[in-house]
């Protein structure tokens, strides 16, 4: 039983890493643009197929397919930034229906060129490590060690780089930021861009672990929001423990509970936090 | 050194800036009075490319600024300490600071600068490593010149920076912009406290809904009997 639960705890953190990585797209995005991207988890399932397609189609190694993928798809966040989403700066309302026609669009282009089937790419590293019992696959490491670092990466860029306390400024105080010389228009471009780079990365080890299908991106938008509300919108190493607390809320309670119901277990941690610290766990004052 | 031509100013419908001309020379402190929504903040977002103007040109050191965006002003040399102070107040003193210098080529090489900073407002010393959002309005005031010169101003835009402050804070700020003309440095000031602008000013412009209504010295204007009548307590 001990097995189990440590065994679903883990899993529970690396599956959170793949939310937070999302998390951390929609906070950016919401900070510098003052829209929810939702269309963050189409281009996470684009990531992942472009992944599967440049490694079992086209024969490019698994590492550096990843990173063609992502920068693909950074691509497409830079295009339909300029394109859609220039458009709706701090409209949340239009954010959100630009964002649905965009998922629309996106999930039906995939239909047309790969259908329903889903899609498994070939063991990338098989093999397993054994920790006592607990048994846990390599590639999953892999997946957490490489989504921590970029976390990571990304916090250090946003607190010691001009490019990053220009983000920082300009969240905090857009107007400010300006009268220093930000040049917002680029800002908010690069910050697009980043933020689909990120879902495009998690697209792409998400392909390593599990089938790819066009509907994928639904369910991962979704555990993003939620974990970066919950950790309280803006901050960065928030929607890192966001994440991972929705990913073991739902590892750890489908032991208990019925894994058909998956999806609501960190709902209800949510609606739990929220009710106790309304601003989000990690919320810092703007005071 | 700044010139600004007829400007005029729309928000929607309404014409905020009516041909407005202001001529600010080289090394001269210049007061823009003016009553609450006489239009002194539309100038000098105007000024800063914050808001477009409608007609009219704005030239600074002899170039027009048509179609500049505001950084390229700020790089240019206009900067501007906005209207509520606006610090991040996430940062701290230091941060503050640092965002003030963001344009500058030299931005990495900033200790001499800090340094100077810090002499000038020992206040912010004491403070440097203390959130912006937890300090009082006066230092929050202290911070944003003090972040506007670390921007490397050749002229130094103020917009009311002695709204809602102690009169013990208003001198000091009077003081400081008095150190700062000393110094050579260029300087509009937009101030609903009169008294104050006018004392610190070699010339002022009174603002009247949207217009230019008098222009003279500082002294001029406050020996002027409608000014005293409107502006001036006695």
């Amino acid at each position: 039983m001990l097995q189990l639960v440590v065994g679903q705890l883990l899993n529970g953190v690396i599956v959170g890493t793949l939310y937070a990585i999302i998390a951390l797209g929609v906070t950016l995005t919401f900070g510098i643009t003052g829209i929810v991207n939702f269309a963050l988890g189409a281009f996470m399932m684009l990531g992942a197929y472009f992944t599967w397609y440049f490694s079992d189609g086209l024969g490019i190694p698994y590492p550096l397919a990843v990173v063609l993928a992502t920068l693909a798809i950074a691509l497409v966040g830079l295009v339909a930034d300029q394109v859609l989403f220039r458009f709706t700066r701090n409209n949340l309302i239009n954010g959100l229906i630009v964002s649905i026609g965009l998922i629309s669009v996106i999930v039906a282009i995939v239909l047309m060129v790969w259908t329903t089937t889903p899609q498994n790419m070939h063991y990338v590293l098989p093999g397993v490590f054994r920790v006592g019992g607990v048994i846990v696959p390599k590639m999953k490491a892999v997946v957490f060690g490489v989504l921590l670092l970029v976390i990571l990466f990304t916090y250090a860029a946003l607190t010691r780089t001009w490019a990053g306390r220009a983000a920082y400024a300009y969240a905090q105080n857009p107007e400010a930021a300006a009268l220093m010389g930000v040049r917002t228009k680029v800002l908010q471009a690069g910050v697009a861009a980043y933020s689909a780079a990120l879902a495009g990365l998690g697209g792409g080890l998400y392909a390593s672990l599990y089938s790819i299908t066009p509907e994928i991106g639904a369910g991962y938008i979704l555990k993003g929001v939620e974990a970066a509300i919950l950790a309280g919108i803006g901050s960065v190493m928030g929607s890192f423990a966001g994440g991972i607390i929705i990913g073991v809320a739902e590892g750890v309670g489908s032991i208990f509970l019925p894994s058909a119901y998956n999806d609501a277990y960190g709902l209800v941690f949510l609606v739990l936090i929220l009710l106790f610290k309304p601003a989000g766990l990690f919320a810092v004052s703007s005071r | 050194m700044l010139e600004l031509d007829r400007i005029d100013v729309h928000y929607a419908k309404n014409h905020v800036l009516k041909g407005v001309s202001l001529n600010i020379r080289e090394g001269e402190v210049v007061s823009l009075v003016g009553s609450n929504a006489a239009g002194k903040t539309t100038t000098l977002r105007t000024i800063m490319g914050l808001k477009a103007c409608t007609a009219g040109t704005i030239r600074f050191a002899g170039a027009s600024l048509e179609g500049q965006a505001t950084d390229q002003r700020v790089a240019g040399g206009i900067v501007l300490v906005p209207e509520g102070r606006q610090v991040f107040p996430r940062f701290t003193v230091s941060e503050n600071l640092l965002m003030g210098a963001y344009h500058r080529r030299d931005r990495n090489r900033l200790d001499d600068d800090l340094d100077k900073a810090y002499a000038m407002f020992p206040r912010l010393a004491e403070r440097r490593g203390q959130k912006a959002g937890s300090m009082s309005g006066g230092e929050q005031q202290m911070l944003a010149i003090a972040r506007g010169l670390l921007s490397r101003p050749r002229c130094l835009l103020l917009d009311e920076p002695t709204l809602g402050l102690a009169p013990r804070i208003v001198d000091e700020i009077s003081l400081t912009i008095r150190k700062l003309a000393e110094q050579g440095l260029t300087v509009l000031l937009a101030e609903q406290n009169a008294g104050m602008a006018l004392a610190v000013a070699d010339r002022a412009y009174v603002l009247e809904t949207g217009r230019v209504s008098l222009e003279g010295t500082g002294a001029e204007l406050a020996g002027n009997e409608a000014v005293r009548r409107n502006y001036l307590d006695n």
